[in-house]
């Protein structure tokens, strides 16, 4: 039975909808300054009309949805999934105002693909953009990648009971700390160590290689945002290729895994239990699906003759597949090079590596390697079921942090959250083929949407029909929300036609 | 508007940071040990084909 | 019988429906590349023209970087590489180029390297095509043996538009009008049941 949601719970969406958005206003300020110090201008009047429109809505829900009541487990999704939207259309104004977007659906599949870290990008020319753009291109990414929640957990929201399933509904479902105020800060000590090493690295590395101080600077943040985010937005239309750098691939390298990593589990090798490494679920689900596909792209690279010698060969395997399985989007590649040199097998272990994912509670996405572990080992368990004796108890643990049992309750959500995403995936590629692109090349770049990765095989395109551009909104979208929080805004909007009360 | 502030909860205490840095050594040797492994994939790859 | 609330989810939706077809720009004739084969078509056919030796013309974007006597650069000939957006260039598509390795010596002819504030100069390097360079990584490049000036670039301005300084002050006045009445509600609270 569906009850209509009352005056009050619509309040309080909109009230906590509405701070979500004056974070985003705010954090519209420092590509705003970026454009003041560069004395870029009209970049600077883009800003100012956006950041005057974020808090235009934001602070315009606080007037109106002027309520004392809290945030309560079903309204948090809502707002999770919600002010995702809204961010996105209110977050496409700068890019829309740029002029190098062919439409305001442009603008918003941009920025969507930014929260969502997917790094797929509509933009064009970007070879000339404004700094203060390309800094808020890469912001979006690494907002998006922390969680706009997650932010705005650390600032505005007071600790509101909601708070946590507003977390939750953002797909990050750890407790490293026993408050969610205190997980939020234990993310960013861990993000924001890594983002002092990690952009110190590729600042150096960028300087060694030729490029000047200031470029150096902004490439070497701009590029760990697109890598710790599991992003791939870089700032040159080259990607990452641009360095022509095996040191400079070995540090995004480093920094898009690392990326990857369930926070759960940094906080535990960071907190003295480094052999969580080697004994978590999720590290050996991505040891071994990373190994199998990056031996399957090497092997048919090496035997159609792509790379001349073995040093070509695995920097460009490991590189995509790595870019690929992290759900990063970076690429050494020229796009439609994925057709044209790497052929069927090669595009076919990508699409698998992509659909298979990061970690839980990370900045990635794809189905995630604790399902696939929950899932292969409860397939284990039931094979031994079924040639052991009856009255022989097989139970199976996994080991995640702790040791915990395998109830079929944890099997049956990790189940259907992975049939949700292979049903997305296979609609994107239906799609794809129904407007007679190459199925395999359909499957690839869906799948890249939808578990926003970002690498691209050249279907993604300022041509590309609008149907579809709309399609990889909602899948990104979907996609980085692991479908619970999206769902919850789909039956509170049903609920409003259909309910009762 | 709160600012961030990890050292009143003690996260960021002095006394704790070798054992952060020992645990993002610890990460970037885990990815290199993987990185290694590919690498080697491709030596045998080319040693066969 | 539709609810209110019904209603005004309609509204909003039919509202939705038009947001992505606003804001369309127009499509006018775009630059078409000044090579043969352009860099599009090097990536098409990688192995028909790898090894082979190319002329390629192009704006280059970035910067030149060095690395002891030989240097990076890209070289673009997308429909930008005479005028980028700020001018008023027609969208054409993303950027497209390529990667070319030459002696440093070569870049110091170069005065402009395309970005937001310039366009950059437009040069012509003839060398070999590499689909897979052995040298690089793999990398598509050239590696070219020349470097010859055909247009050298120049400042860019991007125009500051008057209707944007309008917006601009209008929507600040406004938010700074909201969020004080934001301030004020806060220090005067009205009894939120209704």
């Amino acid at each position: 039975m569906l009850l209509r949601p009352r005056l009050e719970d619509h309040l309080v969406i909109g009230k906590y909808t509405g701070k979500i958005i004056i974070g985003v206003g705010l954090l519209m300020v420092v590509p705003l300054l970026t454009s003041v110090v560069l004395a870029e201008w009209d970049t600077v009047l883009d800003f100012v009309i956006s950041v005057a429109a974020c808090l235009i809505f934001g602070f315009g829900t606080q007037l109106l949805c002027r309520t004392e009541r809290d945030l309560s487990w079903s309204h948090g999704m809502v707002v999770a999934s919600g002010s995702w939207i809204v961010a996105t259309v209110l977050g496409a104004l700068p890019h829309w105002l740029s002029g190098h977007e062919g439409s305001y659906l442009d603008a918003m599949f941009d920025v969507m693909s930014g929260y969502t870290t997917t790094g797929l990008y509509l933009l064009q020319d970007l070879d000339h953009i404004s700094y203060g753009l390309n800094m808020w291109r890469h912001l979006l990414t690494y907002a998006g990648g922390q969680g706009i929640v997650v932010v705005a957990l650390t600032f505005l929201f007071k600790g509101a009971a909601g708070a946590y399933t507003a977390y939750v509904g953002e797909g990050k479902d750890e407790r490293l700390l026993p408050n969610v105020i205190q997980t939020a800060r234990a993310i960013w000590l861990v993000s924001l160590t890594w983002l002092v090493v990690g952009a110190a690295a590729l600042t150096i590395t960028g300087m060694v290689l030729g490029q000047e101080p200031l470029r150096a600077v902004l490439h070497g943040l701009w590029v760990f945002m697109g890598a710790w985010s599991t992003g791939g937005f870089a700032p040159q239309s080259y990607n990452t290729l641009y360095y022509h750098s095996l040191g400079y691939e070995l540090v995004t390298i480093v920094i898009m895994i690392a990326g990857s990593f369930n926070f759960a589990l940094h906080w535990a090798v960071w907190t003295g239990n480094r052999k969580e490494l080697v004994k978590n679920v999720e590290m050996i689900s991505f040891a071994v699906t990373l190994s199998l596909t990056v031996l399957i792209a090497t092997f048919a690279l090496a035997k159609a003759g792509v790379y001349p010698d073995a040093m070509t060969l695995f920097r460009k395997a490991f590189y995509q597949l790595a870019s690929g399985h992290t759900t990063t989007g970076f690429s050494t590649l020229y796009s439609r090079a994925f057709v044209t040199q790497w052929g069927p097998i090669g595009l076919m272990a990508t699409t698998i590596a992509m659909a298979v994912g990061a970690s839980a509670c990370s900045t990635g996405g794809g189905i995630k390697g604790i399902r696939v572990g929950v899932i292969s080992k409860a397939l284990l368990q039931d094979i031994r079921r079924a040639v052991s004796p009856e009255r022989a108890v097989i139970t199976a643990k996994i080991h995640h942090i702790k040791d915990v049992v395998l109830g079929d309750g944890v099997v049956r959500s990790a189940m259907f959250i992975t049939i949700a995403y292979l049903s997305l995936y296979g609609l994107t590629a239906i799609v794809g083929t129904l407007y007679g692109y190459d199925f395999l090349q359909s499957a690839f770049e869906g799948v890249s949407a939808a578990s926003n990765t970002g690498l691209s095989c050249g279907v993604t395109s300022p041509s590309m029909p609008a149907v579809m551009k709309v399609l990889y909104i909602l899948a990104m979208w979907l996609g980085r929300l692991e479908f619970m929080s999206v769902f919850a805004l789909g039956g509170h909007l049903l609920s409003m036609v259909r309910g009762r009360g | 508007m709160r600012a961030v502030q990890p050292r009143e909860r003690g996260l960021a205490r002095r006394e704790r940071w070798p054992l952060y840095a020992a645990g993002l050594l610890a990460e970037t040797g885990f990815i290199l040990a993987l990185t290694a492994i590919a690498f080697l994939m491709a030596v045998v790859a080319k040693a066969v084909f | 019988m539709m609810s209110r609330s019904a209603r005004v989810a309609c509204a909003l939706a039919a509202l939705a429906l038009l947001v992505p077809t606003t804001g369309c720009r127009a499509e006018g004739t775009p630059e078409p590349s000044p090579n043969d084969p352009s860099s599009m078509t090097l990536v098409e056919q990688p192995k028909e023209y790898d090894g082979t030796d190319v002329t390629f013309i192009g704006e280059v974007v970035g910067e030149a970087m060095k690395r002891g006597d030989m240097a990076w650069l890209h070289i673009n000939d997308d429909p930008y590489y005479l005028m980028n957006v700020e001018e008023g260039a027609q969208l054409g598509g993303y950027n497209s180029g390529m990667a070319v390795w030459l002696d440093a010596e070569l870049t110091e002819k170069i005065t402009y390297y395309g970005d937001y504030k310039h366009e950059g100069d437009v040069v012509e390097v003839a060398g070999v095509f590499n689909a897979a360079c052995p040298e690089h990584g793999g990398d598509m490049d050239i590696h070219a043996r020349s470097l010859e000036m055909v247009r050298v670039g120049h400042v860019v301005i991007d125009p500051v538009h008057p209707w944007k300084i309008a917006w601009a002050i209008g929507l600040s006045l406004v938010a700074a009008g909201v969020g004080a009445l934001t301030r004020l509600s806060r220090d005067h609270p009205i009894d939120a049941r209704r």
